[in-house]
């Protein structure tokens, strides 16, 4: 199972099926600002990265956060 | 009560946020708007707790969402002695940095910055360089 795709899914409610690289805020009404923050946090956890403060408030989409991720070294973002 | 150092030692309580449609009389005559956060804010004293009512700006404030959400209360502020050194140590308590530290209009100046935790919320940490000209506090 795709790890990032499984963490998306439990903190914005969404199907892993429908989570694509061009989900944003705008097209997930569950990506509201609070959910944003937990997102993050969650991903930190997971992955055992720090973004930055201008990432945390910045991504914008779940492609957004892959690059931030592979910026970091993590791998196989894209494995089913 | 277990005592929790999220934000390093000599950390003091200073007040609580509380998100607001408007700040009305007789408050708004001590209303101060701050450009940076996009929010209006005037400080009062509840039974003894300082208490900062936050108005947005406009549809843009960060509070806006949290208005339509229905959420009132939703920051607890500490005076930190050293706020890059907070910042240090509650990044190594899990929290999430928002933003670097920025001037606060309403804090003479002072600079304040956002942490979030997923399980204990939003705080905001406050350079305590100036001691607090908020009627009946020290």
């Amino acid at each position: 199972m795709n790890k990032l795709k499984k963490i998306i899914s439990e903190v914005l409610g969404i199907k892993q099926d429908d989570i694509t690289d061009d989900l944003t805020p705008d097209t997930a009404k569950s990506w509201d600002s609070m959910n944003a923050l937990i997102l993050v946090a969650a991903l930190e956890s997971a992955f055992h990265v720090r973004f930055t403060s201008v990432e945390v408030t910045g991504i914008k989409s779940i492609r957004e956060i892959k690059e931030a991720l592979i910026k970091r070294g993590i791998e196989g973002l894209n494995a089913d | 009560v277990e005592k929790i150092n999220f934000f390093g030692e000599d950390v003091e309580f200073d007040h609580i946020g509380i998100a607001v449609k408007s700040i009305d009389e007789p408050y708004s005559k001590d209303k101060i708007c701050d450009p940076i956060q996009r929010v209006c804010v005037a400080f009062i004293n509840i039974h003894g707790c300082k208490a900062e009512l936050i108005e947005p700006i406009d549809e843009n404030s960060p509070i806006s969402g949290m208005l339509k959400k229905g959420i009132c209360m939703y920051h607890l502020c500490y005076k930190v002695p050293d706020l890059d050194s907070a910042l240090d140590i509650a990044r190594q308590n899990g929290f999430l940095c928002l933003s670097e530290p920025v001037e606060a209009v309403a804090f003479e100046n002072r600079k304040i910055a956002w942490v979030f935790n997923r399980s204990y919320g939003i705080f905001e940490l406050l350079e305590s360089k100036i001691k607090s000209k908020i009627p009946g506090q020290q």
